[in-house]
């Protein structure tokens, strides 16, 4: 009689454990299963002319300390380095500044800088080729105000890409940090004040350490993809410039060498989840603030 | 103490300038009399014109809308249910199976590209439509999720206990109450996902086959090649089409959000 | 009293490792006003989910109308609650909140719609149907929620500190109208406080809760006059609680404590000469005596005013501190002055000093 309820209770647990179905059975054959795929591609042989053999091998990843690819990750990682710093300098005051914004004005500029973070990135990545082009927007305006007297002709450099790639990460980090410092308490900040501390004390010691989490959440979302977008530099930078998504785009539809494409993404994976690691360390949350 | 904060306001609206410099730059050519992107010939609708009798626009664009709208089904259902079952359900596992399912939304896309690309051949999977459907199916489930969860975790436990408490079953205090209560959160998290699909370049380049052309791999291989007007035309419709989707999820998202902002 | 309306037998519950409830037992007559009184934390709103089936009960058993409902899930039990955020659907209006009770019981348009609007009247929110929960104050949300619970007719109404959000007036004002009420529905009332001032003034009878256990059921006037134990004298009355050992002058039962004395009545049988004993005294017995005339002696702390009452803090020679209090805002007395107070024997009564466990 007693245990009749209890009963109920878990039939209850089980009707909801249901709803778990299948979202279980999807990330297992869907994303555990690739994910899984790709480490163990990084341990195997590539066939002569195409495709790959079962055959165990360390190469993939000691082909990454080849000089070739090793600059390849030098370059990314400077340029990786560069857009994350560049990224929080434009970024930061941006979320900041719009999460100070009176109420009835944080609504609309939080849409306004969502909408461009939707829309085709392509078309971002278009308008950014017609004003850097030669004798484009920017080398004319310029030429216009005899500020320069010749076209610069940025397309195709490497202040091209970092503008592209600043671009296209602004948005995650904007986004961060205003969910960040929207949900602080800003009486810890008075009584930073209150205690002596000048605004930029009270700033470095109370603000940043609020949002630290948001700052780390857009440092994960600009970091490690920066060194991933391929197309930006492919379609800004020419071809000079390579970043490891570029390599790995090539190794997988050119040379198509899987297993080394594998081995680096599964560096690249590393990177991310050694950054969220270090994110729950240090923010002692289990979850990464969404940027949804 | 209160001064006008006129730095703020006016880094806000030069960071904003500089955030659609490029989509009006576009807008606008789209417009152009002229082939030549750089040169302003007069006002012409002509590229519009032409977009529409090009045939492999047209199909390209019903594949990204099929794309779109079974991909942002799929994800919603599995979103929803994943994210209700994990706020609920008591089962081994269920964080590390959240952790893994939103984990598309922070791998570098061309990751999720190449594992899709990998795995399917493995699998022996056909590329094409169903391919496609798969792998944006999992980038956008974690924009469901989450949205969902957010809308759970500020639900008040208390509505469902009421209705029960009012006479009503389990299946019927979860239609009565929590599904319309959760119900912005699922449609906005859907139309992201739609809107995320019907932009995704990289996924669908590597998943795509031969057969099937999605719109903004179309787009891409003109970039690539050279480009014709035509893109910019494209363009500024997808922008406005996307424009209209994140404003009505934003819209729901107000609706049904009955936490009040501090 | 008849048969019962509701009983709950030896109800025990624990959460984690937690003992919340440690066996209750309760009976509530057919409308009777009963209020479950303690501080938070004390188990009395675990008490009040397990009698409406949001929790379960790890063992005992409850009853209802003379059926065992333990094992019965929320929705088959003729109980209704009103929560203490009033849980208010907000995707629906006032009609649909109220009426949702009676639509789930399968009733038809018209008849829901008749009675919801009865039900608005009675909770006097005549005609507020179409309104949304969000464009209302918080006292008439709380009228909603009543109205919605009433609507169905339960045989028992459990309220969750429904008082609690509202402003002083507000509160004293719906107290009122809750107590009319409930006559008038002839509804039992399991009422949840921590407030003793609102027990008082409303219950039939009122349980005192203190570590998932009751620590005396009984009308206002026998928890207040007759505490059992110290705890409920503190809690209710907020009497000064003397604890000292018992002495007998000319066959008198004394208290002696602090280096002084003072006459005391024993509630149960006479302590033993010497044994120790505790002594509940509320503040406004506490009298001050002139010269150097028997009592205990103290030194005035702290003066202060609240509530129309001189609170005057009195610090004693063995480091406790009580409480006097006068009506009124002057007294001669001030900060530093030494007092000898003393009060009447039959104003102090021996308490037990101990909880109930």
């Amino acid at each position: 009689m007693k245990n009749k309820n209890v009963r109920l209770l878990r039939r209850e647990r089980g009707a909801n454990a249901v709803l778990l179905g299948p979202m279980y059975l999807f990330t297992v054959i869907f994303l555990v299963g690739p994910f899984v795929y790709m480490i163990v591609l990084s341990f195997l042989s590539r066939a002569e002319t195409w495709g790959v053999v079962n055959e165990f091998t360390l190469r993939n990843y000691l082909k990454i300390f080849e000089p070739t690819y090793l600059s390849t990750f030098w370059e990314s990682i400077k340029l990786a380095f560069l857009v994350t710093a560049l990224v929080i300098l434009a970024g930061y005051p941006f979320g900041y500044f719009m999460a100070k914004l009176p109420a009835k004005w944080r609504g609309p500029v939080l849409m306004l800088v969502t909408i461009p973070f939707w829309t085709s990135s392509l078309m971002r990545l278009y308008g950014w080729i017609v004003i850097f082009r030669a004798n484009g927007l920017l080398d004319k305006f310029l030429m216009a105000l005899r500020l320069s007297g010749e076209p610069l002709k940025l397309l195709y450099t490497y202040p091209a890409v970092v503008v592209g790639m600043i671009y296209a990460l602004l948005p995650f980090m904007i986004l961060s940090v205003y969910s960040s410092v929207e949900k602080m308490d800003w009486t810890l900040v008075e009584a930073a004040r209150d205690l002596g501390a000048g605004p930029v004390k009270a700033f470095f010691t109370v603000t940043l350490k609020c949002t630290m989490p948001g700052l780390m959440t857009g440092v994960i979302l600009t970091f490690v993809p920066s060194m991933a977008l391929f197309f930006i530099a492919d379609i800004l930078g020419g071809n000079k410039i390579a970043l490891i998504g570029n390599v790995i785009q090539d190794q997988l539809m050119k040379v198509h060498d899987w297993p080394f494409a594998a081995a680096l993404s599964v560096i690249l994976m590393l990177m991310t989840t050694l950054m969220i690691f270090l994110y729950r360390k240090i923010t002692g949350s289990k979850d990464v603030e969404g940027i949804v | 103490m209160k001064r006008k904060p006129v730095f703020s306001t006016v880094y806000l609206i030069l960071g904003l300038l500089m955030m659609y410099l490029p989509i009006v730059i576009v807008m606008v050519y789209s417009f152009n009399q002229s082939k030549i992107s750089s040169v302003w010939d007069g006002f012409s609708l002509k590229w519009y014109a032409e977009l529409f009798k090009d045939r492999a626009f047209g199909s390209a664009l019903v594949n990204s809308l099929i794309l779109g709208g079974l991909s942002s089904l799929f994800a919603a259902v599995i979103g929803t249910m994943g994210a209700i079952g994990t706020a609920r359900a008591s089962l081994r596992g269920k964080g590390i199976m959240a952790y893994i399912a939103t984990l598309p939304m922070l791998t570098p896309e061309i990751i999720l590209g190449m594992i899709f690309l990998a795995y399917f051949s493995l699998i022996g999977l056909p590329f094409g439509m169903t391919t496609l459907v798969i792998s944006h199916t999992a980038f956008s489930i974690p924009y469901v999720f989450m949205q969902v969860r957010a809308r759970l975790a500020g639900l008040d436990p208390s509505f469902e206990e009421a209705a029960r408490d009012l006479g009503a079953g389990r299946a019927r205090s979860f239609f009565d109450i929590t599904l319309p209560l959760i119900l912005p959160g699922i449609v906005s998290g859907m139309l992201l996902s739609f809107a995320m699909s019907m932009d995704d370049v990289i996924v669908s380049v590597f998943v795509t086959g031969v057969k099937v052309n999605t719109l903004p791999v179309v787009i891409y291989t003109q970039l690539k090649t050279g480009v014709t007007p035509k893109v910019n035309a494209l363009c500024t419709l997808m922008f406005f089409a996307t424009l209209i989707l994140v404003l009505l999820s934003a819209l729901l998202g107000r609706i049904g959000n009955t936490k009040k902002s501090k | 009293m008849k048969e019962p309306i509701l009983e709950l037998r030896n109800v025990r519950k624990k959460f984690k490792d937690t003992e919340v409830l440690r066996g209750i037992d309760l009976a509530a007559g057919e409308g009777e006003f009963i209020t479950l009184l303690g501080s938070s934390g004390c188990g009395k709103t675990t008490t009040l989910r397990i009698i409406s089936g949001l929790e379960t009960a790890d063992s005992g058993q409850v009853i209802l109308e003379g059926k065992d409902v333990t094992d019965e899930v929320p929705e088959k039990r003729n109980v209704n609650t009103v929560f203490q955020n009033y849980a208010l659907f907000p995707h629906m209006n006032v009609g649909a909140n109220v009426g949702y009770g009676l639509k789930i019981r399968g009733k038809k348009k018209p008849e829901i719609q008749k009675a919801v609007k009865e039900a608005l009247e009675l909770c006097k929110l005549p005609g507020f149907e179409d309104r949304m929960p969000s464009e209302m104050s918080g006292g008439q949300r709380q009228r909603v929620a009543i109205a919605r619970a009433i609507v169905n007719r339960p045989k028992v109404l459990l309220l969750d500190e429904p008082l609690g959000a509202l402003d002083l007036q507000l509160r004293r004002q719906m107290q009122i109208e809750l107590k009319r009420l409930q006559k008038q529905l002839g509804i039992t009332f399991i009422y949840i406080t921590h407030d003793q001032e609102e027990a008082l003034n409303m219950s039939d009878r009122i349980a005192v809760m203190k570590n998932g256990v009751f620590q005396q059921i009984g009308t206002p006037s026998e928890i207040y006059d007759h505490p059992k134990n110290s705890y409920v004298a503190s809690f209710v009355g907020s009497a000064n609680i003397l604890r000292g050992t018992a002495a007998y002058r000319d066959g008198a039962l004394f208290l002696s404590y602090a280096g002084g004395e003072a006459p005391v009545t024993a509630e149960k049988d006479p302590p033993a000469e010497g044994a120790p004993i505790a002594v509940a005294v509320r503040s406004e017995y506490i009298e001050f005596l002139s010269g150097e005339s028997a009592g205990i002696p103290a030194v005035v702390r702290e003066k202060s005013f609240s509530a129309g009452m001189l609170r005057i803090a009195l610090s004693l020679s063995n480091g406790d501190e009580i409480v006097a209090s006068r009506h009124g805002i002057d007294s001669s007395l001030s900060p530093g002055d030494h007092v000898v107070f003393t009060f009447p024997g039959e104003r102090a009564v021996t308490v037990e000093d101990r909880d109930e466990e």
